[in-house]
């Protein structure tokens, strides 16, 4: 029988075949040595939560003791201050108040008791605190009082003279009630939440151990709310921050919840801050 | 000239060969190794490979175990000198939606060899169209939004410049 297939053809047959025999194993040893064969998959952590309830118990049956520690009640008055002295020129600003008895010396961008001074004039002081400005005249021997005025407005002073009324955070007592156009405005804004917090997760091995603040921003909402520097916070709403998909979690619910209840580490101690949304 | 035949069909056989014998999936996996240590997760329901493109189906993509996006479907299409990676139907979470947009009906990544250094970028979405480019030298990100009508509240991302409105940043 006569062969009728072309040993030339039949010889580049076998060279495209070893090629692509060749490529195929290149291949292989590539994908055993460096290429990963599994797929990385995330786990889905349990979506059920706790549910949390807070519950007013009958005195017979209190609860379990626990360390609480209710954010301070700042007392703040533009009026404690007094402007004994002002040292104004075109490159400095100093001033000498007198404040709860003691006499200080205050720059340009001191404060004392949270008011920053920022300007001077020959007979008065400028100091600001929350975004708003208060002016202060200089304590004469003829009137014996000094005067103070808001700059912004005439009814803030009113304001100052009584318990702080901060920005979107009221002071009630045994717990704070927090203005829902606050939450909506740092939930529609993320970025500024980092501008006034810095949090920073604290991890046991590879787990989330809570999240600590790193620092507050003076006169913010969040430094009204009782927290401090070097706080853990542990949990919000009975949900425990061990991961930051709880922590995203409770970021997100935020807008429908009424309260908060907010349980932190200070020190070694462990304290609840309570909040009402209204 | 046979012998420049024979070398060019023997640059486009190892060529073709190449991109056919190669283990897209198991590349995908690497990838999703090297994003998994960026605290990047990806999971997808479905793989399938073609002769030059990998496509992955419903994916939930995650960040630090945060929920962020789904996608419908990414194509991945390579022919080495030219990739195309195309995006349908993404939705982020809504808590991003001052971040990012929420709704992506279609994203697409284009690379060529002749700019190695860049990566085409378009977009459309509730906010119209997007063109921009990936800077690979430069680490830049630069999207041009064509509607400014329709940015709502992404425009706080966004700066304004003499053909309108764009994002840009640094990585």
């Amino acid at each position: 029988m006569k062969l009728t297939i072309d040993p030339s053809f039949v010889k580049r047959l076998i060279g495209v075949l070893f090629l692509l025999v060749l490529i195929k194993l290149l291949w292989f040893v590539a994908e055993v040595a460096w290429f990963s064969v599994k797929s990385v998959d995330h786990a889905e952590g349990k979506t059920a939560k706790p549910l949390y309830y807070r519950i007013k118990l009958t005195p017979n049956q209190s609860r379990a003791p626990k360390i609480k520690k209710r954010a301070p009640v700042i007392k703040s008055s533009i009026r404690d201050i007094k402007l004994l002295a002002v040292y104004h020129a075109s490159d400095a600003t100093v001033v000498t108040v007198q404040y709860k008895g003691k006499t200080k010396v205050l720059a340009r961008g001191e404060a004392v008791n949270g008011f920053v001074l920022e300007d001077a004039g020959s007979q008065f002081a400028i100091f600001t605190k929350d975004g708003k400005e208060y002016r202060v005249t200089l304590l004469s021997s003829k009137s014996g009082s000094p005067k103070y005025s808001t700059v912004s407005t005439p009814q803030e002073e009113k304001q100052e003279t009584q318990e702080v009324d901060m920005d979107g955070v009221v002071d009630a007592g045994d717990h704070k009630i927090i203005d829902r156009t606050l939450i909506e405005h740092y939930t529609k804004d993320m970025k500024s939440i980092y501008k006034d917090i810095g949090i920073q997760e604290i991890k046991k091995g590879k787990q989330i151990d809570g999240f600590r603040i790193t620092f507050v921003k003076r006169g913010t909402p969040f430094a009204k709310l009782g927290l401090q520097r070097g706080d853990i916070l542990k949990s919000i709403n009975g949900q425990d921050l061990d991961s930051y998909n709880a922590a995203f979690e409770a970021y997100k619910n935020i807008n429908d919840a009424t309260n908060v209840t907010l349980v932190i580490q200070r020190g070694k101690k462990e304290m609840e801050l309570e909040y009402e949304i209204n | 000239m046979q012998m420049v035949k024979k070398a060019a069909l023997f640059i486009l056989l190892f060529w073709v060969a190449l991109i056919v014998f190669m283990p897209k999936e198991e590349l995908y996996f690497s990838l999703e190794k090297v994003l998994a240590k960026q605290g990047i997760e990806i999971n997808e329901a479905k793989i399938s490979e073609g002769m030059f493109s990998l496509d992955l189906q419903e994916l939930t993509i995650y960040a630090k175990g945060i929920k962020v996006a789904t996608v419908q479907e990414i194509q991945c299409f390579t022919l080495l000198f030219y990739t195309k990676i195309t995006m349908d139907n993404i939705s982020v979470d809504k808590a991003l939606s001052s971040m990012i947009p929420v709704k992506l009906e279609k994203v697409q990544l284009t690379h060529s060899i002749l700019l190695p250094m860049k990566v085409a970028l378009t977009g459309e979405g509730d906010f119209g169209q997007a063109t921009g480019s990936i800077d690979l030298s430069e680490r830049k990100i630069h999207i041009d939004f064509e509607k400014s009508e329709k940015l709502g509240s992404l425009r706080r991302q966004l700066k304004k410049g003499e053909e309108g409105w764009y994002y840009e940043i640094n990585y």
